[in-house]
């Protein structure tokens, strides 16, 4: 757990509310930017990063936490999949807001990103815009990292076939 | 090239996790032989980069849940409260009226209730059986 978190969630047990409201500021975004990506929905994804925390703040008494970080990128993940079970994700198209000028991004977005499923989603996003190694990656799925591997290189090789048509 | 495949493997590998010297060294003969794997080399390359540069998102909207003694209920059931939020208090409307109106039909059809007249108060005449109300027969 990085130092940061591993002190204010002490210091939350304690009874320090303010010491939640930091763990919520560093990690939100981060959170919030996986689930728009996975559901292409804002409200949902605000909904789903909120009970997120509403399930940390119940392990408060519970079990240690080895990392804040992972664990709430799992809970994330798991209240995100559940959710994809009952509502099939929105397309990204359009539904991503891209500020930035270059339109590679939006058209990776738009017809690469936009095609891949839920699992290989999450994988690369995970790997590349968040910057989980794919051992992480691995503890996190339940999976061996050699796996991870080859289901990153499984994905990289679609999205270039998607790519070249 | 039937290795060709082995080769991007270890391309995607090496963006993952360093390779063996053995590997690497092998790696770098292949490509510089193979035309498609450095096409796809580059392609990998490319993709990273678009991949790391994708736009992140403020939370700005989401605030951290107050839990004030009782569990703040999880989305499953505000899904499920959603889709009910509608149809079940229609539902209760249209049964209070439904029952509303039995009632007040059995009261207007009732011979017990008699109207004293138009706007006073109903008044309900309850006729005593004569031997209950006088059981000496007095």
């Amino acid at each position: 757990m990085n130092d940061a978190d591993r002190q204010d969630w002490a210091a939350y047990s304690r009874g320090e509310r303010n010491a939640l409201q930091r763990i919520f500021e560093r990690h939100k975004d981060a959170m919030f930017t996986y689930c728009v990506y996975m559901t292409g929905n804002r409200e949902d994804a605000e909904d789903l990063v909120q009970e997120a925390f509403a399930r940390l703040i119940g392990r408060r008494n519970g079990e240690p936490i080895a990392s804040i970080r992972d664990w709430l990128f799992i809970c994330t993940r798991n209240l995100t999949l559940n959710h994809l079970k009952r509502k099939a994700p929105a397309s990204l198209a359009g539904s991503i807001p891209v500020t930035d000028s270059d339109p590679e991004i939006r058209r990776f977005i738009d017809t690469i990103l936009d095609r891949l499923t839920p699992e290989e989603r999450e994988l690369v996003l995970l790997r590349e815009q968040h910057g989980f190694s794919s051992s992480e990656i691995a503890a996190m799925l339940e999976l061996s990292p050699e796996n991870v591997r080859i289901r990153l290189y499984r994905v990289r090789k679609k999205m270039q076939s998607i790519a070249r048509e | 090239m039937a290795n060709c495949e082995r080769y991007r493997q270890l391309l995607s590998q090496r963006l993952d996790e360093a390779l063996t010297s053995e590997e690497a060294a092998a790696l770098r003969e292949h490509l510089e032989a193979c035309d498609r794997c450095r096409t796809f080399e580059t392609a990998l390359a490319r993709q990273r980069t678009i991949l790391v540069g994708l736009p992140h998102f403020s939370a700005d909207n989401v605030s951290l849940p107050v839990v004030t003694g009782a569990t703040r209920p999880n989305l499953a059931v505000r899904c499920w409260r959603a889709r009910i939020a509608v149809p079940v208090p229609l539902a209760a409307v249209l049964l209070a009226a439904a029952i509303g109106w039995a009632v007040f039909s059995s009261i207007r059809d009732d011979p017990y209730v008699t109207k004293s007249g138009f706007g006073e108060r109903q008044v309900r005449v309850i006729r005593l059986d004569p031997m209950v109300a006088n059981p000496m027969g007095d």
